[in-house]
């Protein structure tokens, strides 16, 4: 493969506790993201998945600098991310938009559609005047599955699902490589959920684009992603090709995960040997010096307080997992 | 429904909210029933009438908003009966727990004084009493340290958390209905797991009847007897669990289950349902479903199609074609 067109290499993001008001102080620091590093193809889906608070969301937004990183070094086509004055960030967000999850909160209720989708244009001087604007804004429509005349209409007449292409167009608009997609489906229906994933899968192949796909819909990740990467509070603790992680996964703590998923088959829901993971992941939680998942893990061991374990080559190539016992186990 | 009383009986249902831009018939007339004990799910997506159905059952919907119908719980009837009587009655025989523990618990007042209210007030229990009550049902629904999480306030708990707290208040009264709204919908799948488990669990324990209303059916398998499908205000399909994932004969039904992208099936498989929901304002003659449905014939757009027994026993379906159709076409290229 030639050169990624996104790499990652060993982002941190720490934030800070802050006590009091006149005297503000940090008292100590929530690791929210802990020394991760990816690369994303030119054109391929890298799924993260990973429960709240597992510092997904922010790892995301830390590539886009919507949130500053605390340490580490972002590369995007050749160029140095982190090293980009707020001009060349400007111009480099062409080619690097986000959708947001919640398709209500993230349009601007009082724009009508066709404002929305021109906005991105607008701003980056895409289009030259009033009616290459609209012939663009009317071909992103069409793109998306919307119609010409919703053009006119303002986002509360619309659905979860058709809101969502609204965000798509406006994602799009600027031509960008890559898009970076946080929870994209999770505040939809099953019903707009397929929808908006066999939307994304064809708008891909068309547009020849790169997805970091964000999510803890692990069903959605599976459809989308040719990669797919498991992040626990702050960690990726296992990486490997789509077939490779759901087929055969490493980590107990992707094992937990998938057997956790409900699977619309009642028969088979009866007798399903379920993994149960006690407790919750804590944003902060993670204790130096020992694995991270140890409190929760089913087959903690001597070996798993005393050291953290690093990403290893686990099975197959392309695959690794963050686990001194890294059992294959077979869960469907 | 072979049960000569059962638990909750709602029949000729319908709730019409008024708008601005005319009626909204969000439910059209539909027959439910829940036995004592029994696990049901209602299914069906936004706009269904599912979640008004639920707010109908247990009068919690505004007085702007017309329903007609009759809804018994333990044979009484409910419609007919003064708000106050009403509130009474619905406090301390249904629980409720909504999608958001979030937007439902108070922020103001601590979980302790939030499970142990409805029990002073329905159960007329001592302030000890309640308390002591209240720190049963904390350990009850598993949260770690009862004495410490009763003096907390909501926003120190974590989405899966603040819904074991729901449950302990809904679980309070010892209803013998609960009706559970979307309740794992916000939770990420562990804890969804978790919630589910204790859901169903608590349930068995305090012989409560339950009635879970939501959009994915993959939550229910594990869950449900009987599951009831929603669309546009009417039931479309019911039956037992087995009989609506396995034979399922309303087209509505074989849609809403090959939409579930699964982790278990070929990626082929997974096909959305063409279109969206109607709004409720304008609604199509005939059949619901017609617009969207790949089968409709002339008599889908002119008439109504009313549930009819299929040969499962309690396996009902509304469907012109549910005779012409051959199987569902789910499985095709499936493996299991």
């Amino acid at each position: 493969m030639s050169a990624p067109l996104l790499e990652v290499r060993d982002m941190r993001k720490a934030f800070p506790i802050v006590r009091g008001h006149s005297l503000r102080r940090s008292i100590g620091a929530i690791i929210a993201v802990d020394g991760v590093s990816l690369t994303l193809g030119s054109g391929e889906t890298l799924g993260l998945v990973g429960e709240s608070g597992c510092g997904k969301s922010t790892l995301a937004r830390c590539i886009l600098r919507l949130i500053e990183p605390t340490a580490g070094e972002i590369e995007f086509d050749g160029r140095d991310v982190r090293a980009c004055d707020k001009r060349e960030l400007r111009r480099l967000r062409r080619d690097m938009q986000i959708i947001f999850q919640d398709p209500y909160a993230s349009l601007n209720p009082r724009m009508r559609v066709e404002q929305l989708v021109a906005e991105p244009l607008l701003v980056h001087e895409i289009t030259a005047g009033r009616r290459e604007t609209r012939a663009r804004v009317a071909e992103l429509l069409q793109l998306v599955g919307l119609a010409a005349e919703h053009a006119d209409r303002y986002p509360h007449s619309f659905s979860g699902g058709q809101r969502q292409r609204i965000g798509i167009a406006r994602a799009i608009a600027t031509d960008p490589r890559l898009l970076i997609l946080d929870e994209p489906v999770s505040a939809l229906d099953v019903s707009s959920r397929a929808q908006i994933l066999a939307l994304l899968a064809s708008l891909q192949a068309r547009l020849g684009l790169s997805y970091l796909f964000v999510s803890h819909d692990l069903s959605a990740v599976r459809y989308i992603s040719q990669r797919v990467a498991v992040m626990y509070l702050g960690k990726i603790v296992e990486i490997a090709p789509r077939d490779e992680l759901f087929n055969h996964p490493r980590h107990p703590y992707t094992q937990a995960l998938l057997s956790a998923v409900p699977l619309p088959d009642p028969g088979r829901e009866r007798h399903r040997r379920r993994i149960r993971l006690m407790g919750e992941a804590t944003a902060g939680a993670a204790i130096a010096g020992s694995c991270r998942f140890r409190a929760r893990c089913p087959l903690a061991r001597q070996a798993c307080a005393e050291s953290e374990p690093s990403l290893e080559p686990a099975g197959s190539p392309g695959h690794a997992a963050a686990c001194y016992f890294p059992e294959p186990l077979r869960l469907t | 429904m072979s049960d000569p009383l059962p638990l909750l009986d709602v029949s000729g249902l319908e709730v019409t909210f008024p708008t601005d831009a005319g009626d909204v018939h969000a439910v059209s007339g539909i027959t439910l029933a829940v036995r004592r004990g029994e696990r049901v799910g209602l299914a069906g997506e936004s706009g269904s009438g599912k979640t008004a159905t639920a707010m109908a059952i247990s009068g919690l919907l505004p007085r702007s908003v017309r329903t007609s119908g009759s809804i018994r719980l333990g044979g009484r009837e409910l419609t007919g009966l003064a708000r106050r009587d009403r509130r009474k009655l619905c406090g301390s025989h249904i629980g409720m727990i909504f999608q958001n523990p979030q937007s439902s618990l108070n922020p103001a007042l601590t979980i302790g004084r939030q499970i142990a209210e409805p029990l002073r007030l329905h159960l007329g229990l001592s302030r000890a009493a309640a308390r002591a009550r209240a720190l049963e049902l904390l350990d009850e629904v598993g949260m770690a340290s009862p004495a410490r999480s009763f003096e907390e306030y909501p926003h120190r708990f974590s989405g899966g958390m603040r819904q074991r707290a729901m449950i302990a208040i809904a679980l309070s009264c010892r209803p013998e209905l609960i009706i559970a709204d979307e309740p794992t919908t916000a939770l990420d799948v562990t804890i969804q797991a978790q919630i589910l488990e204790l859901l169903a669990r608590l349930c068995a324990e305090h012989g409560s009847a339950l009635l879970v209303i939501t959009h994915d059916l993959g939550v229910l398998a594990g869950l449900a007897d009987r599951i009831l499908v929603m669309y546009s205000g009417r039931i479309l399909e019911e039956g037992p669990v087995d009989c609506i994932y396995d034979r399922a004969r309303n087209p509505y039904t074989q849609a809403l289950l090959a939409a579930i992208s699964r982790i278990d099936r070929p990626l082929e498989t997974l096909r959305p349902i063409p279109g969206d929901p109607p709004s409720g304002l304008q609604m199509a003659g005939g059949c619901v479903f017609h617009p969207r449905c790949p089968n409709a014939v002339g008599i889908c757009r002119t008439e109504v199609p009313v549930l009819l027994p299929r040969a499962d026993p309690g396996h009902r379906c509304a469907c012109h074609l549910a005779d012409q159709l051959d199987g569902p076409p789910l499985d095709a290229g499936g493996k299991s």
